[in-house]
């Protein structure tokens, strides 16, 4: 099952990254807290609601322009590998 | 369940591209049954599966909504950053302009 969305955020490709990399910045929007380690084949584990966490890891990492990761919920199933 | 979403397929078939026991695909059947994912049709001693569409949809729905949800307060937080009392959006990365 495969999900597209798209969105513009009004602001510049730097500040839009660190909306969606940044501890600080993700917490103002979907994290309650969170601990990333920004680079390929670096984890991440954002708690979204308490009790409720999301973790994996970063597969590509273009600063201002691109990031892409794994995704699993904590407590399930090990999230897939997502294609070579 | 990407394998179902080409059709119906017995237990056998679909351990045969996971690393782990027949009895355990079995079981992992019997959840996703469960929980309304996939539905079972017996032919003798066998067991079939195919993707229970209602549930899927269900399914596809609530991963829609929860991101749909996100992204808006995404976009949301975004526009406040934009916000009026510095014409210029706000430098996050502590480079000075």
């Amino acid at each position: 099952m495969t999900i597209d969305k798209s969105v513009f955020l009004p602001v510049d490709p730097d500040t839009a990254f660190s909306l969606i990399t940044e501890p600080e910045r993700l917490r103002r929007w979907q994290t309650v807290a969170a601990r990333v380690d920004l680079r390929v084949g670096g984890d991440y584990r954002w708690t979204i609601t308490p009790g409720h966490s999301a973790a994996g890891t970063f597969t590509e990492v273009e600063p201002g322009r691109r990031v892409v990761f794994t995704w699993g919920w904590e407590g399930s199933a090990p999230q897939p590998t997502p294609p070579p | 369940m990407q394998l179902l979403g080409r059709g119906e397929l017995g237990v056998s078939e679909l351990a045969e591209h996971f690393p782990v026991s027949r009895s355990a695909i079995s079981q992992h059947l019997l959840l996703l049954a469960d929980v309304g994912l996939v539905t079972a049709r017996k032919e003798g001693r066998r067991r079939y599966y195919s993707l229970d569409t209602r549930g899927m949809a269900r399914l596809r729905e609530s991963l829609e909504s929860f991101w749909t949800n996100e992204l808006d307060l995404l976009v949301a937080d975004a526009a406040r950053l934009q916000t009026p009392h510095d014409p210029h959006p706000p430098h996050l990365q502590g480079e000075t302009p």
